[in-house]
């Protein structure tokens, strides 16, 4: 226990030399070119306390059960030798983090908005909600998809850039030709589905699996999983701003 | 105090909502299909109170501190730049240098980044430094920011600037050595989670609302898919010139190899 206190106040120290910089840029700009006292300063103070003791905690806490429970995993998934078992857990850890993610509820909330309230027959908000709901539970299915998909990449050993390249290029083709308002928002959901629990977790996924599989390189095959679930909610978002224009 | 404890339950719920479903997955699949003891049982659990713990309270943290800051600071800075009338390229520099040293510094305490990048360092035995990956893809979160915000103060399409780096994110990943290429897409994502992501979304919104020309918030999004980008294209470009120059390196030298 006293162990655990005393590597938590370390890492806590390293973490306070990492926030160092950019308290550093906050006070120089406060003072050099803003010149103006800074509101609610203590509570701004309070709040950093809060931030640094937050990521200590956070950052041990991935360490000790996200990335061995994923290594567990995807160690047990190996061995079974179960594609089935493993292309469902992928899906299910994609479908599973994106449905409640409370930054891409509110990206489709908006969107929903925006589209109801175009559209000629005049939106109601059950309309709008059963919209959102609808946007929502498609973009998690492809997320889930999208992460099979990964995982199959590393079971066989395909390059990744078959997968991100194309949609990358789809989802830039699709936002020149939609010239839709939504596109931006529909690119700024995409990097806001992939948050602080799936990013480890799909590491941790990613990562033990190439570990396993005879011929995989960890650091070379186990990546790619983030940036997959993070393209598809943007193509899957400006598709639908597409279709429905 | 009420006040604390109203924000305490509000980011709890959220902390929950986005750890339960994994948990439920997690569980689901050891009950139903490896139905075999987890060794450190009390030591995971532990830690997953760790993480939900500390994530409640590093987002009540930064929406305290680092959120309302960035965007108090991005609006009274366009608002500088507009003070003498009408505001040429020149004046806006602060808002840009604000840009890049707020995208470099955030990104510095990115939690998902801090793990990944130490991660990075176990597997590569050593080779990939922690500390300059993430440097680097600081650097690039902070270019991408640059980007967007002389974007929007300028009013240039997101289309335009989003194909431009694209196609050179893909024509980058094509010619870049094989190896670092999932990890280099994969960087982006990993940098842009609960620090930048709200971070750059109240900065650019604030932005956006400053400019004194019809651009409204909604002209403030389009930041963060910059900020997950260009991390990628600095990453790649990196490795571009390191292999050339390890070549040259090589030829030179390679005589006696």
């Amino acid at each position: 226990m006293q162990g655990q206190f005393v590597t938590l106040l370390k890492e806590m120290g390293r973490n306070l030399r990492d926030l160092l910089p950019i308290l550093c840029v906050v006070v120089l700009f406060q003072l050099l070119v803003i010149r103006e006292p800074m509101p609610e300063l203590e509570r701004r103070i309070g709040g950093a306390i809060f931030a640094l003791v937050g990521l200590t905690l956070f950052v041990r806490g991935l360490s000790m059960s996200i990335f061995p429970l994923g290594d567990g995993m995807a160690d047990w998934l190996a061995r079974r030798g179960s594609l089935a078992l493993l292309l469902g857990f992928g899906f299910a850890i994609g479908f599973g983090s994106t449905v409640a993610e409370p930054a891409l509820s509110a990206v489709a909330d908006q969107a929903a908005l925006a589209l109801t309230s175009t559209d000629a027959a005049g939106g109601d908000d059950g309309q709008a909600a059963r919209f959102s709901l609808f946007l929502r539970y498609t973009v998690a299915i492809a997320v889930g998809v999208a992460v099979a998909v990964g995982v199959l990449r590393i079971v066989k050993g395909w390059p990744i850039t078959w997968f991100v390249l194309p949609g990358y290029a789809l989802a830039t083709v699709l936002a020149l030709f939609s010239q839709s308002a939504l596109s931006a928002v529909a690119f700024d959901a995409g990097a806001a589905a992939t948050s602080a629990i799936n990013i480890p977790l799909m590491l941790a996924l990613g990562v033990g699996l190439a570990g396993m599989i005879r011929g995989r390189n960890p650091l070379l095959d186990g990546f790619g999983l983030v940036a997959l679930a993070s393209l598809t909610p943007m193509v899957v978002v400006l598709i639908f701003s597409f279709v429905l224009e | 105090m009420e006040n604390i404890a109203a924000l305490l339950i509000d980011e709890a719920i959220k902390t929950v909502l986005d750890i339960a479903p994994i948990i439920l997955v997690i569980a689901v699949f050891q009950f139903a299909f490896i139905r075999r003891s987890l060794p450190h049982l009390p030591q995971i659990l532990a830690g997953l109170a760790y993480v939900a713990i500390g994530l409640t309270l590093f987002r009540i943290g930064i929406n305290e501190s680092l959120i309302p800051i960035g965007r108090d600071m991005a609006y009274q800075l366009v608002g500088l730049a507009y003070a003498a009338g009408e505001a040429s390229v020149g004046d806006y520099l602060p808002i840009f240098a604000f840009a890049a040293l707020l995208g470099f510094t955030a990104t510095l305490i990115e939690p998902t980044l801090i793990a990944a990048a130490s991660r990075v360092q176990e597997l590569s035995g050593g080779s990939l430094r922690a500390l300059t990956l993430r440097l680097v893809i600081s650097c690039g979160v902070a270019l991408g920011l640059v980007l967007g915000t002389v974007r929007i103060v300028q009013g240039f399409p997101l289309e335009y600037l989003l194909a431009g780096v694209t196609a050179s994110l893909i024509l980058l990943a094509l010619t870049a050595p094989r190896g670092i290429v999932p990890l280099a897409l994969d960087s982006g994502g990993i940098a842009t989670s609960v620090v930048t992501v709200p971070l750059i979304a109240a900065y650019g919104a604030a932005v956006a609302e400053a400019m004194p020309n019809d651009a409204t918030a909604a002209d403030g999004f389009g930041l963060i898919i910059l900020a997950l980008l260009l991390p990628a294209v600095l990453v790649l470009s990196l490795a571009q010139i390191q292999a050339r120059f390890m070549n040259r390196l090589n030829k030179g030298g390679s005589d006696e190899v």
